[in-house]
């Protein structure tokens, strides 16, 4: 009796201690991933067979409805920018003056030839808003597997290798809906400001293409500036 | 040798002030049976930006070689019976110009832009009748982005924009003013814009130029997963009413085949068959189409992909003839292209799409 006792008292505990772990890594692990009121400088590198292209960008982040991105210099000279309202993004093209809606089925496509996709750029919705979300833990990380639960999740299926102490991701894997392994993304460098790790270098390689991957690098990272709420508009974008 | 050193000093000077980028293409074109020809051509654009302050300049030169004209082809019309002598073919003339050049403003949510600006009014993809002040021919792969001279102005509150364009040259018909109210709502956006413009039309004994005011309300969304759109104009002037309505849509299959279709209709449109009058004024307003019904389309496979094929096409559904083009295009790396095309029409000798000669060309682009 004593045995079958601590044997429910063990599960109880143990099942008790990851509910609890479950909350305290996800709030940890999006805060330091999911950052609004920021602007950032980045720079991506983007390689394949084709060799390799650079393309600076300034990004304006109010909250996951109002996104920013400006293209302010690329290998090839080409300049745009791109606005996420709410679900909808807008891309300006100077040459022909005027801004298209990148429909939702265009979304999935290399932002810019890289890996990244459109929806990698400006995704900034919780992980548990999106994902359904379970928890496994081992030596060194908690792995996160996370199945989309809304139709317009970026992915249908991803797995997170969270490091245990500073709550970042070293890798995520993306998995196709019949379990086909398609991106390999990896945290290579990260910066603690106010008490959060952000991450400051990420490599995402695409599985499906051989030598095909890019390396994003954000400097300049300023939660502090207010950004006008002027900046998230038409005319903005378009000016 | 003062003009050499003069540009010697200028163009670094330029480059460090400027961004600046361009492209160079080669083109070959081969219309069968008639003449070939081939043309360089190289676009270059400089800018500069600030939040607040933006200059921008687009230039190009294009250079002919060889049989350089564009030879019509006509319907089967006697011209003799109309005392009427149509121009043979079109010269392709070397042309060096600055297509777009403007300064941009912003300051605490309002934007003016003043000078040769690009600019598209229409929400539809190919062929947009609000499109009032920049009419491309739909399918026009060869055409130059030029501006227009004109002040455009904006200012947006959140999510509604409120935009006025004016244009006004010396020439009568091309004075235009239009103003706009466009709304983003989370998967799209609705506008509702009305303008003023003067219209030519010509015909074998007059030209005149006609007041018209238009109205036009357009929305495109992506709700339902595919791309839709929708536009509905009318043109009023001070005999007729003209409404045309555009309706599309457009999907990604398999992350690798695009397809666009787009329905268009002229409520005023001619009947088929077309009268050689029809043919003959459309030849003379340099109208893209003439009659009611039209279906518009281009397929894409292999969608960002290095090498990539689409088939554009237009068909008029009263006459059933068609416009197509082919186009296979590989990007060996990505500031080349090469691309190989032709295009035919299907109908017979008295309907829109007639049969022309077929074309066909081959370009290689570097971006730099």
């Amino acid at each position: 009796m004593k045995r079958i006792m601590i044997v429910f008292a063990s599960m109880f505990l143990s099942f008790a201690t990851f509910s609890i772990t479950m909350d305290e890594v996800m709030e940890k692990v999006e805060k330091n991933m999911i950052h609004t009121k920021v602007t950032y400088i980045s720079t991506m590198k983007v390689t394949s067979d084709d060799g390799e292209r650079t393309i600076k960008m300034k990004m304006y982040v109010k909250d996951k409805a109002n996104v920013l991105v400006e293209v302010i210099e690329s290998s090839e000279g080409g300049k745009s920018r791109f606005l996420k309202k709410d679900d909808a993004m807008w891309l300006f093209i100077p040459a022909a003056g005027r801004s298209v809606l990148i429909k939702g089925h265009m979304l999935k496509e290399g932002f810019m030839g890289s890996t990244f996709s459109y929806e990698d750029i400006s995704e900034v919705r919780k992980l548990r808003d999106i994902y359904d979300i379970e928890l496994e833990e081992d030596s060194l990380y908690y792995v996160l597997t996370m199945t989309a639960k809304v139709d317009n999740a970026p992915y249908k299926l991803k797995k997170s290798y969270v490091m245990k102490d500073v709550f970042l991701p070293k890798r995520e894997e993306i998995y196709s809906s019949s379990n086909r392994l398609l991106k390999e993304i990896e945290i290579v460098d990260y910066i603690e400001i106010e008490g959060i790790n952000i991450p400051t270098k990420l490599f995402m390689r695409d599985l499906l293409q051989k030598n095909n991957f890019t390396e994003i690098t954000y400097k300049k990272i300023d939660l502090t500036t207010k950004i006008p709420d002027s900046y998230f508009t038409k005319t903005f974008l378009e000016r | 040798m003062k003009k050499l050193l003069f540009f010697a000093f200028l163009i670094p000077l330029v480059s460090l002030a400027f961004d600046a980028s361009g492209e160079y293409s080669f083109d070959y074109f081969y219309f069968f049976k008639i003449n070939y020809f081939s043309a360089h051509t190289i676009i270059g654009t400089i800018s500069n930006e600030s939040d607040f302050v933006k200059f921008y300049c687009r230039f190009h030169g294009r250079f002919y070689n060889g049989d350089s004209k564009y030879v019509i082809t006509y319907p089967g019309i006697d011209f003799s019976l109309l005392d009427f002598v149509p121009p043979a073919y079109i010269q392709m003339k070397n042309d060096v110009d600055i297509s777009q050049i403007y300064l941009s403003f912003y300051i605490a949510s309002f934007n003016i832009k003043i000078g040769r600006t690009p600019l598209k009014w229409g929400i539809s993809e190919i062929y947009s009748p609000s499109d009032i002040f920049t009419r491309e021919i739909p399918f026009n792969v060869y055409s130059i982005n030029t501006g227009i001279e004109a002040v455009i102005a904006s200012y947006s509150m959140d999510n509604l924009t409120f935009s006025a364009v004016y244009q006004d040259e010396s020439e009568y018909e091309n004075t235009k003013q239009g103003v706009s109210a466009e709304y983003i709502f989370p998967c799209g956006a609705a506008k509702v814009s009305v303008a003023h413009l003067f219209i030519e039309q010509v015909n074998l004994l007059a030209a005149d130029t006609i007041e018209n005011f238009m109205g036009s309300i357009s929305f495109i969304s992506d709700y339902l997963k595919p791309g839709l759109w929708f536009e509905t104009v009318l043109f009023s002037d001070e005999k007729n009413k003209r409404l045309y309505i555009t309706a599309g849509g457009d999907y990604t299959f398999f992350n690798r085949i695009y397809m666009l279709t787009e329905g268009f209709v002229n409520f005023s449109g001619t009947d088929a068959p077309y009268s050689d009058l029809s043919h003959i004024n459309r030849l003379l307003n340099g109208n893209f189409i003439i009659g009611k019904y039209y279906l518009f389309s281009n397929i894409l496979l292999n969608r960002g992909e290095k090498i990539e094929v689409s088939i554009i096409s237009a068909t008029n559904l009263d006459d059933l003839s068609s416009i197509a083009g082919f186009i296979l295009n590989f990007v060996p790396k990505s500031y080349i292209d090469i691309s190989l095309g032709a295009v035919g029409t299907t109908g017979d000798l008295r309907d829109e799409f007639f049969k022309m000669p077929f074309i066909s060309y081959f370009e290689i682009k570097y971006i730099f």
